[in-house]
């Protein structure tokens, strides 16, 4: 009877007996594999979710990097997956990375102390989270320092426009004081320090220190593009508010700071179409109504424009008089958005 | 760590199963009489399937190379719902997740051939003179690969192997949606 064998991994060393043909597969291996598949049909009743998971896992930087402003959401969607799967360092880590590359630190400085704690990490994880840790004592302890100084400042008195200057005055000498000190984030001591600025010149050159140190402190590119708008650098307002979008597509500020930037360049229907996608996002943001107002106001639609105006005095009581005087002609809107 | 091959093959003793099953499956496609299988025994070899020899070299080669396709696919299939938990997210506390990544990556570390399966073919197709010269062509990469994979099963390429064909169907699922 001629025959041949087929081995498994390891290989010859024997003859075997030849029998009669025995074709059949026994019974215990059938049961052995449609067990096998009955397990993995069983386990795949949680796949949908877990892929959907791993979706959002592996698309994270990838939604970050395009562009389309999806970070908030990207790292949204990671934080799901990470209180779904605690455990997972992969994860975890994955989510501190991130949020300390886009500038999230108390996002990263919660996933630290929530998930992180307790686990165990390869040398490299370690020292690169050590390194976060460092970075984000800093940003803790600079927090701290400006909460401290505006406790001091408010203590005060700014009734007058005097006291007031002498008061913006107190709060830069204390800002530059803590500037010296190379223990404290000098980008979130740029921005805050900018609001006390008595120019508009000096407020720009505070915001820019303040993005050169790190770009992504706080919303500092949309308040650098509001500051380059008012000086009339147009070109560049925009190129900040463009980063801003970029990264934040929902970021009201920076959507209401287009708006204008498109405004003054006269393509009102692109400032109009900006209005309303940060009235849609954030209808209480700061001074959005307003701008959405003048928008509508620009573009003609008077009723809208109606709706708009009745809400403001609904909650402020009376339009602001610079506003005012735009929509009865008497400034350009070069003269109200500009210095 | 260099660990001896027959203790890996009793503790991934479902991958020599399924292994040997698929030689008898493709015998049976084939039309082989199959006269004994020992799906897994204590000794080397772990496993063997005695059957009807063939001058066709297609048969020949798709009964020594069924393992590839039978172990790859049921590997896949079974690792699938845990692959992602245990592979990507690295998280061990579910049994069945574990449960089923030791079904599947065992069934995976055994989808190749052995270098038995490899001396057949060489001995059937490649060295026969009555085989037509595609066929010798055909199957001579794939017995070079055969026992490449074989070298490197000792700095466990096996294992490699099952962990990416293990997390091949996820990956690309991602991609396409």
């Amino acid at each position: 009877m001629d025959y041949q064998s087929n081995y498994s991994s390891l290989g010859p060393g024997f003859e075997p007996d030849p029998k009669e043909n025995q074709g059949r597969i026994p019974l215990w291996v059938l049961l052995f594999v449609a067990c096998s598949l009955l397990l993995a049909v069983i386990s795949m009743l949680r796949f949908p979710k877990i892929f959907s998971e791993y979706r959002s896992y592996i698309k994270a930087e990838q939604r970050i990097a395009s562009g389309k402003g999806e970070t908030g959401q990207a790292l949204r969607d990671l934080m799901a997956v990470v209180e779904e799967h605690p455990d997972s360092v992969p994860m975890i880590t994955k989510l501190i990375d991130l949020s300390m590359e886009e500038g999230y630190y108390e996002l990263a400085a919660y996933v630290f102390d929530s998930y992180l704690v307790g686990k165990d990490l390869t040398d490299s994880q370690y020292s690169r989270m050590m390194g976060y840790s460092a970075r984000l004592e800093t940003y803790f302890a600079t927090y701290d320092a400006i909460e401290d100084l505006a406790v001091e400042i408010n203590a005060l008195p700014a009734g007058s426009e005097e006291e007031a200057a002498a008061v913006r005055a107190q709060a830069r000498e204390g800002f530059s004081r803590l500037l010296k000190d190379s223990g404290y984030d000098s980008a979130m001591l740029y921005y805050t320090m900018s609001f006390f600025t008595e120019t508009m010149e000096e407020r720009y050159d505070c915001l820019q220190k303040g993005y050169e140190a790190d770009p992504e402190c706080y919303d500092i590119r949309t308040e650098l593009g509001n500051a380059a708008r008012v000086l009339g650098k147009l070109e560049e307002a925009e190129e900040y508010l463009d980063q801003a979008l970029a990264k934040e597509r929902s970021d009201s500020g920076a959507l209401r700071g287009k708006a204008i930037v498109c405004l003054l360049k006269g393509d009102s229907q692109a400032a109009l179409d900006y209005a309303q996608e940060a009235y849609a996002a954030d209808p209480d943001g700061t001074y959005v109504r307003d701008t959405y107002l003048i928008a509508l106001h620009v573009n003609g639609d008077t009723k809208e424009e109606g709706y708009i105006r009745a809400e403001l005095e609904a909650e402020q009581g009376t339009l602001d008089e610079d506003t005012l005087r735009f929509l009865e002609g008497q400034c350009t809107l070069q003269e109200y958005y500009m210095e | 760590m260099i660990i001896p091959g027959f203790l890996i093959s009793f503790l991934t003793f479902p991958g020599v199963i399924i292994h040997e099953l698929a030689h008898q499956i493709f015998c049976i496609l084939c039309g082989l009489q199959v006269y004994e299988v020992k799906y897994f025994q204590f000794k080397n070899p772990c496993g063997y399937v005695v059957h009807q020899s063939s001058d066709r070299p297609f048969k020949i080669f798709l009964t020594s190379t069924g393992p590839f396709l039978v172990n790859t696919l049921l590997g896949m299939l079974i690792l699938l719902p845990a692959s992602i938990e245990l592979l990507t997210f690295k998280e061990y506390s579910n049994p069945l997740n574990l449960l089923l990544g030791w079904l599947g990556i065992s069934i995976l570390m055994h989808a190749f051939p052995s270098t038995g399966d490899a001396k057949v073919m060489v001995k059937r197709i490649l060295k026969n003179p009555e085989v037509s010269l595609l066929w010798r062509i055909l199957s001579a990469p794939v017995i070079g690969l055969i026992y490449l994979f074989s070298i490197g099963s000792v700095f466990w390429l096996d294992l490699a192997y099952a962990l990416g064909a293990g997390m091949l169907i996820p990956y690309l699922l991602a991609r396409i949606f």
